[in-house]
């Protein structure tokens, strides 16, 4: 199931709303476990054996890592550690890069070994590194092994940022698995949360990707250069506004259920260097990589070179887990020569650079890397790039025109949307509603905030129903991940 | 300044009354759009909406369930069609000048949108190349009535700077490709009658009855036959309230109504669908229906047969889609029968058809971009 469909909106969350406010406290993790395993069987029927399996096999190395810690076997517990890494990888390696390794090794031998029939079980890449998270903590002593089989599986499979994240350390909701708070106003707000994120994706990412589809789909002879950056810029909004979007849906739906998610999101596209996007952009998997591959690795203590090198397998990871295609590895590779080109002489030059400049050198990169990203086939993306760079047909042409016209006004929204200037907005007001330091007017202040936050949201949530109830095109981007 | 005493806010009631109002919603959408009655028919889209499944263990585990049981959750979405009329609403404030593959157009027309991308131009080929063969294999005369678009005439309705498919290239290559099944291009005559009157529906995909006489006036002009004028053949006007397809697609909340016109004087026929005998050649019962076009010919059958004359020495075959239904009538006074054949819903040899009957002319009519489109052309060499 994915949140931005009607039955999660109109059945699945109501159900389980109402259950969970009913449910003893005691039971309530096992309620959402219930409820997150119905929610991942409703797409994913057969898979939900290998997510069982993961949870299964990574309570039970807790288990053990804590058994051989006791007893002060640090060999029992490499044992354990390493069995559970390479389980984890090996799980999410044969069924997402097996057959990128069997088309691969075809074409460079011109041999004819049959692709394995696997489809790539949904949301295997989150909950594989959240299990690894767990036992790697557990091995460094950072967490305690939890003994309850029921909250440890809640945590693996918990709905909310199942598919599509946050990825959740366990270190960082351990807390959270007793004793939550659940009261109206964070239901309230979890609402919100949920409704700003549902129209993120439905009513910004879901319109804006027609005209990426119109242009993918279209014939590249007669694309111009003008189309070739406006199929740019759309996929740029698309990626962000659906993946945030999810984000968004998901810390909110924590938030009604008493839990307190990592932010993923803090408006990537309004910085200045790449640097800063990567701080900005998928916060958690940036963390994930840092915490349990860059640093392990000796990150930048063992010298430059050898930094260096740790920052290409970083990169070049973070490339491949976006998908098992050699496009997403060259997207991973771009930002590696970029960060670097950053990190040894740019960002100092830079500094010197007017804002804006850094910010159209930032979105530039950002930009031509999402076109890098979205077309697999390297011929098509080198012919893309190159329209977009006027090496070939023409600058401009009616179609390019006919887009600007009819999605001109929605790509200035976005734009708006994306930036920092809502929510500066936001600040300037509450200033000013304080500044008349009268309990009337802060009383005044923050129930006139309210209001027109819900109404906003109310909003957000029916013109999201009319454009999932017409069926307009809604697709779902990291079925890859 | 909030943890003043005295100036903390108590916001409960306000929680309280979101609560409500959000999860009202939700909750009472999600509630009835199952309980209530399933709807089957969706009149308006002209189309069997999906019913919710039977729970059976083998299509849970293959997601089939799941999927059906989504699709009809949508289908039976209570108000259905005031939440898309909602939705088209938003994305025209928004700017947008399409919606599900239709353009919002000038003065009320709505238009489907054929880019190039859409045309399959091998298919195109291989389908001219099928109705070259029936010319060549059909011992009459043939002709070939490429029916032009909407928005290949109406170019100056739909939005500025749309993109839409070139037809030009595609009537160049009908002309060489069909010999002996005469391409008509009734283009010309469209045209004119385009400068004045309404020739396309403004809400549906098919054409105005004055449009299809337009194609009849250049198929007797090409077949030196005999041409009445249109105030010969007693147009009455037939509904006033007619909102086709296209609106069915964008749901727009101020569509302007179509009227609709048939031929009166027409000669007295024996009609048959299929082998069933009918009463005639307009099916009354359509014009208290949303799909009104049906009204000509009770909408698409395999094989349509009208006598005028039993003696049947003058014999007409047509290989259709639906442009054609309104088109026909004008021919039946100068015929003593014609056939109607449906490719997409005839299941007999048209070979066979051929060999058995003789028919003196054999008329291909499509509107172009279907042709193009059509994976059934094929069986006219069976």
């Amino acid at each position: 199931m994915v949140f931005s469909s009607l039955i999660f909106v109109c059945i699945f969350l109501p159900v389980v709303l109402v259950l969970y406010m009913i449910c003893p406290v005691k039971y309530r993790n096992l309620l959402l476990l219930l409820a997150s395993l119905f929610f991942y069987a409703w797409g994913e029927p057969r898979y939900i054996l290998i997510m069982l399996f993961s949870t299964v096999f990574d309570y039970a190395n807790g288990r053990l890592l804590e058994y051989f810690g006791d007893r002060n076997q640090p060999k029992g517990k490499k044992g354990i550690l390493a069995l559970s890494v390479v389980g984890n990888l090996g799980i999410l390696f044969f069924f997402k890069y097996s057959n990128l390794l069997i088309h691969s090794w075809n074409q460079l031998t011109e041999s004819h070994m049959a692709a394995l029939k696997i489809a790539l079980p949904i949301g295997i890449s989150f909950y594989t590194f959240q299990t690894m998270s767990y036992t790697i903590d557990v091995y460094r002593g950072k967490v305690k092994a939890q003994h309850n089989f029921i909250d440890f599986a809640m945590y693996v499979s918990m709905f909310p940022q199942l598919i599509a994240g946050p990825i959740v350390r366990y270190q960082y909701i351990e807390n959270q698995l007793s004793g939550r708070v659940t009261d109206a106003e964070r239901w309230v707000k979890g609402m919100q949360r949920f409704l700003v994120g549902l129209g993120k994706k439905v009513i910004f990412a879901n319109q804006i990707g027609l005209l990426w589809n119109d242009i993918l789909q279209g014939n590249f002879q007669t694309l111009s250069m003008a189309e070739a950056w406006l199929g740019a810029a759309a996929f740029t909004f698309q990626i962000y506004f659906d993946f945030s979007g999810y984000s968004d849906m998901a810390i909110g739906l924590g938030h009604m259920f008493g839990f307190t998610l990592p932010e993923n999101f803090e408006h990537p596209y309004s910085s200045k260097s790449i640097t800063e996007f990567w701080r900005r952009w998928h916060i958690t998997l940036s963390a994930w990589f840092r915490e349990y591959v860059y640093i392990p690795l000796g990150g930048n203590r063992k010298g430059r070179q050898r930094q260096i090198v740790n920052l290409f397998i970083v990169w070049f990871l973070t490339g491949l887990w976006h998908g098992a295609s050699w496009n997403f590895v060259l997207w991973g590779i771009y930002f590696f020569v970029i960060l670097l080109a950053e990190k040894l002489f740019l960002l100092k030059e830079m500094e010197r650079w007017p804002e804006i400049l850094q910010h159209v050198y930032a979105v530039f990169f950002i930009t031509v890397g999402w076109v890098l990203f979205a077309i697999e086939d390297f011929s098509k993306m080198g012919y893309y790039l190159q329209v977009m760079f006027g090496m070939k047909n023409p600058v401009f042409n009616e179609t390019a025109l006919y887009y600007l016209q009819t999605y001109g006004i929605f790509l200035v929204i976005l734009a708006i949307a994306s930036s920092r200037l809502p929510i500066r907005l936001v600040y300037r007001l509450r200033k000013y509603m304080l500044r008349v330091e009268t309990e009337f007017a802060v009383k005044k202040g923050k129930k006139a905030e309210f209001i027109v936050y819900s109404i906003y949201t109310l909003v957000i949530l029916l013109v999201s129903m009319g454009l999932l109830i017409s069926g307009s095109y809604n697709p779902f981007l990291y079925f890859r991940f | 300044m909030e943890q003043k005493a005295g100036m903390r806010v108590d916001m409960k009631k306000y929680y309280r009354i979101y609560i409500v109002v959000i999860f009202g919603i939700i909750a009472f959408f999600g509630l009835f759009s199952i309980l209530l009655p399933e709807k089957g028919y969706s009149e308006n889209e002209n189309r069997y909406l999906e019913q919710f499944p039977k729970v059976k263990a083998k299509n849970i585990l293959s997601g089939d369930y799941q999927e059906r049981f989504e699709k009809s959750f949508s289908d039976q979405f209570l108000g259905r069609d005031a939440w898309m009329k909602g939705a088209t609403a938003v994305k025209r404030a928004a700017g947008f000048q399409e919606v599900s593959e239709v353009y919002f157009g000038k003065s009320g027309h709505y238009i489907t949108k054929t880019v190039q991308e859409d045309i399959d131009q091998k298919q195109y080929l291989r389908n001219l190349r099928y109705v070259e063969y029936l010319g060549e294999t059909c011992g009459g005369d043939a002709s070939t009535i490429l029916v032009p678009s909407p928005g290949t005439i109406l170019g100056d309705k739909i939005p500025n700077h749309a993109p839409y498919y070139d037809a030009d290239a595609m009537y160049n290559e009908a002309g060489t490709v069909l010999k002996k099944a005469k391409n008509v291009d009734i283009r010309p005559e469209i045209e004119e009658y385009a400068k004045q009157n309404q020739v396309y529906y403004k809400t549906d995909h098919h054409w105005t009855l004055l449009g299809a006489y337009a194609a009849y006036s250049a198929y007797s002009d090409a077949n030196q036959m005999l041409k009445h004028t249109y105030g010969y053949f007693a147009v009455k006007k037939i509904s006033e309230d007619f909102l086709g397809t296209t609106y069915s697609k964008v749901m727009p909340l101020n569509a302007k109504k179509d009227t609709m016109y048939a031929a009166t004087n027409i000669p007295p026929a024996a009609v048959a669908y299929d082998g069933v005998e009918r009463s005639g050649i307009y099916d009354v019962e359509k014009l208290t229906q949303k799909d009104k076009y049906g009204y000509f010919f009770g909408g698409n059958y395999g094989e349509v047969s009208i006598t005028m004359n039993e003696k049947a020495e003058k014999k007409l075959l047509v290989i259709k889609d639906s442009y054609a239904n309104s088109f026909v009538p004008f021919l039946m006074e100068s015929f003593d029968q014609i056939t109607m054949i449906d490719l997409r819903y005839y299941k007999k040899s048209v070979q066979k058809l051929l060999e058995e009957n003789n028919y003196g002319q054999v008329l291909v009519l499509y509107e172009l971009s279907n042709f193009a489109q059509d994976k059934n052309l094929y069986k006219l060499v069976y």
